[in-house]
């Protein structure tokens, strides 16, 4: 997991620091908080607008009700250098967000090439800190390794996915421009993919995020260093889904579409190509680059349509703490909450290991576990069954790595099904050779370690933890351990030996290599 | 990340049968139209099938002649048909694979054109849809897109009006501008 340091002298200099301020995932989901959705280098042949000849005017009044109270402003195409265009589609912004008196950014146009130096050079540069920050650093540090060791051991990501390269791979590949608002500037990339509409988009949708910024300061949005990747996730999915709804009401009006077209739909229709462009890829590394711009406009559409702008900015001084709402309106506004597991006892390490930490993954990120690691053994409805999480690491000088990353459903159910085929794939050594799997009522205890001699005592800390006080107390280090698990009983927490794996037949390959591969082999 | 729209690499799929499929069936389609395209289209199957042995694919002695009968292929323009040719003819490396090869002179063609009126007038008439399955940014990046087909085949295209559903519609342009039979 790539790991950065506050500096408020970087911060002050670089439009990156904000998008890599904090350690972390945090730097990791704020690199995309205030990018545009877009880059998408698999498919620019497809973007290839630039050089329309058809003269496509823009003068009739549009007719859609989202666009209400500006009918009359600009949604066409321009030349995003220009300043005159900058103007006009500024004001447009400022009218569908309904402020007046905002002030339009300044904007800077860079070459692929400047992004990638600058995102590289903030990669690699070191800040002078004191001691006392150089101990926090160090903690964050093991923290943030701890973390991305057990991620791995999760199945959630490969050796070395998670390296601050990667984010900057992600992010130099995908983003086509950004706000940032340490700097209230925005830039656009120049590259040759996308055409002036795309571009014109682009822009308004960068537009959004300053005016968001100029009403109720984007960067307070993402301080919070204690803030979970689900919590995070969401919040971004406020700040990208409202710019992309707003770019989705323009799109609609440049279209020249007289009535307003199915706008929900239009959010979630593609992100199976998106994944499928990611896939493979981690979540924790990818899920930012469409997730708050697809499921995060649909949240947004939703309270928009309910309460208006009103509502909208209510949002962002409340913040939904999970993505959960948003996974789960897949027909209409949902009210659920997430619960929050910090209250939960954590089990007492065994002797050698200390805590590195705790995260909340979220809905989405079991979502992707599932797809991953257990993907023919469940019904895939199971995430939305998820109403919490927690991920705690562990590690030791000697003992590498422990994790334990508890899930709460809502009923005993769902539980009991994930909880009977991670069983069964512990036996396969799955997700890692370590795993195992426990389950407390409607919580499922998934744990990993780093070495083979820790996987017992981790399991019976585990299900001490679970089953009460007393249990616990014989697991604590010095205490009685037991290295074997604890006997089943109605009350105490399922640990029992898995039954033989069913067989389970492979999903076909349904790549376009793996295609093509059977083409091959069909017209030779 | 653009949305999901359809895929450059079917030119590629519609390539790869061509050289193998044979075909039965006579076209209606192939007797009515200009000698320009019908030259267009045998420098393209020309291309394709020596790329493809320069590639060391396990190439039929029918490939061109297959090649000249895929109904995909007598849905292109000309003009789109040309380019790819050339780039295939020009491009003498092979280092990433004949499909790659074929797939970035696909590319090439899709942007080089510039949208046409019955490209435009297609899109017009499918905007909806096509918005709300995310298919393309805007109007006229949508007719840039199709500019690389021929009025008829925009016409055949143009009978999924109507269709809302992304899949169907999917299937639509799959069955009415990509299929590559005959």
């Amino acid at each position: 997991m790539a790991t950065r340091t506050r500096s408020s002298t970087w911060l002050a200099h670089t439009p990156q620091t904000e998008l890599f301020g904090g350690a972390g995932w945090l730097g990791l989901l704020a690199v995309a908080l205030f990018a545009a959705c877009g880059g998408d280098g698999a498919e620019d042949g497809a973007d290839g607008d630039g050089d329309v000849s058809v003269e496509i005017t823009h003068d009739d009044a549009v007719r859609l009700s989202v666009f209400a109270g500006c009918e009359n402003e600009f949604h066409g195409s321009c030349d995003v250098v220009d300043a005159d265009c900058q103007n006009r589609v500024f004001a447009t912004a400022r009218c569908l967000r309904q402020q007046p008196d905002a002030v339009l950014p300044v904007v800077r146009v860079i070459s692929k090439e400047e992004l990638i130096a600058e995102v590289m050079s903030d990669s690699g540069e070191v800040s002078e800190v004191t001691d006392e920050e150089a101990i926090a650093q160090a903690a964050d540090e093991a923290a943030d390794e701890a973390l991305t060791r057990a991620l791995e051991l999760l199945g959630l990501a490969e050796p070395e996915e998670l390296s601050e390269e990667s984010y900057a791979e992600v992010f130099i590949s995908t983003v086509p421009a950004y706000y940032s608002s340490a700097t209230d500037m925005v830039t656009l990339v120049d590259d040759a993919s996308g055409g002036a509409s795309t571009k014109t988009l682009t822009l308004l949708h960068e537009f959004v995020h300053a005016l968001q910024d100029q009403d109720l300061s984007l960067a307070a949005l993402n301080r919070d260093e204690e803030m979970s990747f689900d919590q995070l996730l969401a919040a971004t999915s406020i700040v990208e889904g409202e710019a992309k709804m707003l770019e989705s009401f323009v799109a609609a009006a440049t279209w020249g579409l007289g009535q307003d077209p199915n706008f929900r739909k239009s959010y979630t229709t593609w992100v199976p190509s998106a994944e499928e462009r990611f896939a493979g890829q981690s979540p924790l590394l990818v899920t930012q680059r469409y997730f708050p711009y697809s499921y995060g406009a649909r949240f947004v559409f939703d309270v928009f349509v309910g309460q208006g702008h009103a509502g909208v900015r209510a949002l962002f001084e409340t913040p939904p703490t999970s993505v959960l709402p948003m996974l789960l309106n897949t027909v209409g506004p949902v009210d659920v909450q997430s619960e929050s597991l910090s209250e939960l006892p954590e089990p007492s390490a065994p002797i050698g290991f200390a805590q590195r930490g705790t995260e909340g993954l979220g809905p989405w990120v079991f979502t992707k576990f599932v797809e991953r690691v257990v993907p023919d053994a469940l019904d895939m409805s199971l995430p939305s069954h998820w109403r919490g999480d927690r991920l705690s690491t562990w590690s030791g000088d000697d003992e590498g790595v422990a994790a334990v990353w508890t899930l709460r459903f809502d009923t005993l159910a769902a539980a009991a099904e994930l909880f009977q085929s991670v069983r069964d794939l512990t036996l396969m050594g799955l997700p890692s050779p370590n795993a195992f799997c426990l389950q407390s009522g409607s919580d499922v205890m998934i744990g990993v370690t780093g070495s083979a001699s820790a996987r017992d005592p981790w399991a019976a800390a585990v299900a001490a933890a679970t089953s009460g006080s007393d249990a616990a107390a014989a697991a604590k280090p010095g205490g009685t351990r037991s290295a074997t698990p604890p006997t089943p009983s109605a009350e105490s927490p399922r640990f029992v030996p898995p039954n033989p794996p069913p067989r389970r037949s492979r999903p076909g390959s349904t790549s376009w290599r793996g295609k093509l591969a059977q083409l091959v082999q069909h017209v030779r | 990340m653009r949305s999901r729209r359809p895929r450059v690499t079917r030119w590629a799929t519609a390539g790869w049968l061509a050289l193998g499929l044979t075909v039965a069936a006579g076209c209606d389609q192939e007797s009515a139209e200009s000698e320009q395209v019908r030259e267009a289209r045998e420098a393209l199957c020309g291309a394709t099938c020596a790329a493809a042995v320069r590639c060391a694919e396990s190439v039929t002695s029918s490939c061109e002649s297959n090649c000249m009968q895929s109904s995909f292929l007598l849905r292109m323009t000309s003009d789109a048909l040309s380019v790819q040719a050339d780039c295939l003819a020009q491009t003498t490396s092979c280092d990433d694979g004949f499909a790659e090869l074929f797939d970035g002179c696909a590319n090439e063609a899709w942007l080089e054109f510039p949208a046409t009126e019955a490209s435009l007038q297609t899109c017009e008439l499918l905007a909806a849809p096509l918005f709300e399955c995310g298919w393309f940014d805007s109007l006229d990046q949508c007719a840039s897109y199709f500019a690389v087909f021929s009025a008829p085949a925009l016409q055949s295209w143009q009978s999924c009006e109507g269709i809302f559903d992304c899949e169907a519609l999917d299937l639509c342009a799959d069955a009415t501008l990509y299929d590559y039979g005959n």
